[in-house]
């Protein structure tokens, strides 16, 4: 492969990468992405399979550790209640997300000016207000405008069907007289710039073959690769190269052979997720940055955060036929959301209405959990008797950064390529569990209010597998003491290095974090042709 | 039925016995309990594939002949009070293995296109035809939503 320095080197072919190479295609600058997975087809995706479950616990598991595919790097979690999932694909996680599409808050970008915590970031709401709309566009968003959570915006497609589901639980919501709304979704609700609608298959999880679920890989990179993007799959990047003054010269990767590669670049940008980006920092060692590249502050691989999350279920009268209709989005409430000083807790959380999973992950202990439920006569009374008749809330809550939650390196583990593997060492902090309790009893409040007969699940138990957002890990500032990026994604350290991935999130917020990654990702490409001029100043 | 290859005669029959009482027939007698219907087949292709877990499957046995013989005879002839004890001592003694064991049940179980009609699904693969899902009539949903939309805003100004 050729070594010909490219303008722009992407690493890591998912939601922010793509989103990222859309922004500068103006620009006639030559753009290469590096992706450690394969290009993979629909034709792949075990929806398609008569026993499509079974691929959720095999090589189609979101947790790496599970699937140990050779383009997976494996994830010490020993130390966290929560493990890392992810995809490694062109398409990246977005080929098994769920696609549920809530942005931010105004108020998530001042934690500190509002409520005294964490740090305001150095953007806010309204300067990313247009780029969320550009990339509700590129995706294909669904939703209802008018929701009095945010600033007025109109998503391009109506909403998704609320489902037997989702009605039930909204009476829920209207008697106690809680704010709630159809779901903002990264899913077609009409057939959109030559995609199919939805067609309510409800394993998202497992890829959409239809194409109506956003992966990356049905929206932006078809437009990518007609526009000269090079995107090499299956080149897996070992560690950022610096050159003698300092800046970012390139990469050294692996490619499909397993063959060590060098490829030079003027810009080199990270979209490896909030672990694996951390993690090729943390192994770019040199003289000049022995701690990892551009971690003067000592902040690359800190303040890790997720989402932590459970679950309430409430089983009902009628069947609930939650396995119809895509798994994340239904309707979300955020009575919860902002700071109440009444509440013993800062920040909020949101109550989601997920759609009722596939029997088999249910009887396994439902998604992102995995404890079996009981077995014998037991078990027939749950699947039989309660399984069909459950909706469930699940209580999502916005995690504060902590400088001690962390991604380091593994001193043994390593992935196919040898390279050190990122190690966990997380815990959920006080004000996060008293909102896990808060939470728990509203949605069993909600729940009983929408007419269940009886409420199962909680006990202020997170679930394991549901690492499913990695933020904070390299966070954006003004101060390069205080953080590792400036307000446009460029490393204080290093002129010419960005992160464009949610890695750079100052605070969480307690929503799901895509819409607001690739917001974030195509204003840090328009920054950088604002800036072009002086670029590295 | 004959036990798949990889296990014993004896084995496989107290294999099937056991999947049978971790998941029995429905109430109805529609859906057949898991050995029945032949869920060790699902078993031994895993185990095939992974042999630390073929060990676990094989310690599991031999503990729960064990189990059986303390209470007088093999499992398939035990009554049905002691064949749940065997399952409870198991469950107790021998963890790892019964949550392995349940799992793959649980996993070869419903991985069935002919169970999965009983909970309301399609025995069809989800994708790509999917469901039928009407769509919200856009007036009944304002109606749902006014109260909502009554409401003042509900983000803090900034
Ligand atoms: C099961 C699941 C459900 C989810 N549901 C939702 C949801 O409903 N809503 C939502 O907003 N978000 C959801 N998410 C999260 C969402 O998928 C991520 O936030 C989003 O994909 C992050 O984008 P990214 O570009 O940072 O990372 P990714 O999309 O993960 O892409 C990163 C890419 O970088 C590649 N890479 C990493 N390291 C290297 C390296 N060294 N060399 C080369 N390539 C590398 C990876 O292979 C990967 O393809 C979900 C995630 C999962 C796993
Ligand atoms: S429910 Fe809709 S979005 Fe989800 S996989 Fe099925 S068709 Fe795709």
């Amino acid at each position: 492969m050729s070594d010909d320095p490219v303008d722009v080197l992407i690493v890591g072919a998912g939601a922010s990468g793509a989103a990222f190479a859309w922004s500068l295609l103006g620009s006639r600058m030559r753009i290469l992405c590096l992706e450690q997975g394969p290009l993979i087809t629909d034709a792949a995706f075990p929806s398609r399979n008569p026993d499509y479950e079974l691929s959720r616990y095999a090589e189609f598991s979101c947790d790496p550790n599970v699937r140990r595919l050779p383009q997976d790097y494996p994830i010490n979690a020993e130390d966290s209640p929560i493990t890392p999932v992810n995809f490694c694909a062109v398409g990246g996680s977005t080929i098994n997300f769920l696609a549920h599409w809530p942005r931010l808050h105004p108020s998530d970008f001042r934690a500190r000016t509002l409520d005294g915590v964490a740090d305001d970031w150095p953007v806010d709401y309204a300067t990313l207000a247009p780029y969320y709309a550009q990339n509700d566009r590129n995706m294909g968003a669904s939703g209802l405008p008018g929701n009095p959570a945010y600033p007025p915006y109109e998503p391009p497609l109506p909403p998704l069907p609320l489902g037997k589901l989702g009605r039930t639980l909204a009476r829920g919501f209207n008697r106690l007289g809680w704010h709630w709304w159809p779901s903002d979704a990264a899913i077609l609700s009409r057939d959109y710039d030559g995609r199919a609608k939805c067609v309510n298959a409800g394993t998202c999880d497992l890829g959409c073959a239809t194409g109506a679920k956003a992966s990356v890989n049905t929206t932006y990179w078809p437009v990518l690769l007609r526009a000269g993007v090079e995107l090499r799959p299956n080149c897996r990047v070992r560690e950022i190269t610096l050159d003698e003054n300092g800046m970012a010269s390139g990469v050294l990767y692996h490619d499909p052979e397993g063959r060590l590669q060098r490829q030079r670049a003027e810009l080199v940008v990270l979209a490896c997720n909030g672990i694996g980006t951390p993690r090729l920092m943390l192994n770019s060692k040199s003289k000049l940055f022995p701690d990892g590249i551009a971690n003067r502050s000592g902040l690359v691989g800190k303040n890790l955060m997720f989402h932590p999350l459970t679950g309430i279920s409430g089983v009902f009268d009628e069947p609930m036929e939650g396995f119809k209709g895509p798994m994340a989005c239904s309707i979300l409430s955020q009575e919860f959301y902002e700071t109440d000083p009444s509440r013993d807790f800062v920040r909020g959380y949101g109550l989601h209405a997920s759609r009722w999973t596939t029997p088999m992950t249910w009887a396994l202990g439902g998604f992102g959990v995995d404890k079996p439920i009981a077995w014998g006569s037991e078990h027939r009374h749950l699947m039989d008797e309660v399984y069909p008749y459950s909706a469930g809330l699940t209580v999502v809550t916005e995690d504060l950064p902590r400088e001690s939650n962390t991604v380091t390196l593994d001193s043994e583990l390593t992935d196919s390529d040898g390279i050190p593997a990122p190690r966990i060492t997380y815990t959920v902090d006080d004000n996060t569990k008293k909102m896990i309790a808060h939470g728990e009893a509203c949605a069993e409040e909600a729940l009983l209010a929408a007419g269940a007969k009886r409420v199962t699940g909680g006990g202020r138990e997170v679930w394991w597998r549901a690492g499913w957002h990695q933020m904070g890990t390299a966070c954006m500032g003004n101060d390069p003491a205080r953080s590792v990026v400036n307000a446009w994604g460029r490393c204080h350290d290093v002129r010419n290095l960005f992160i464009v991935d949610g890695s750079i999130f100052v605070t969480a917020g307690a929503v799901n974090p895509t819409s607001t990654i690739q917001a974030l990702a195509l204003y840090i490409g328009d920054s950088i042709l604002k800036n072009i001029g002086n670029l590295f100043d | 039925m004959s036990g798949p290859a990889i296990w014993s005669e004896a084995e496989a029959r107290l294999l099937n016995a056991l999947l049978d009482e971790i998941v029995p027939a429905s109430a109805d007698g529609r859906v057949p309990a898991a050995g029945a219907l032949g869920v060790a087949e699902h078993l031994a292709s895993s185990a095939e594939d992974d042999p630390a877990l073929a060990a676990l499957f094989r310690e599991g046995l031999a503990h729960a002949a064990r189990l059986a013989e303390e209470r007088g005879a093999a499992f398939e002839a035990l009554d049905a009070a002691k064949r749940i004890g065997v399952l409870e001592a198991l469950e107790r003694e021998a963890p790892e293995v019964f949550t392995a064991l349940l799992r793959h049940t649980y996993m070869g179980y419903y991985s069935r296109a002919d169970v999965r009609p009983h909970f309301g699904l399609s025995d069809r693969p989800t994708q790509p035809e999917g469901y039928e899902l009407p769509e919200d009539d856009p007036d009944e949903l304002a109606d749902m939503l006014a109260p909502v939309r009554a409401r003042s805003r509900c983000y803090r100004p900034t």
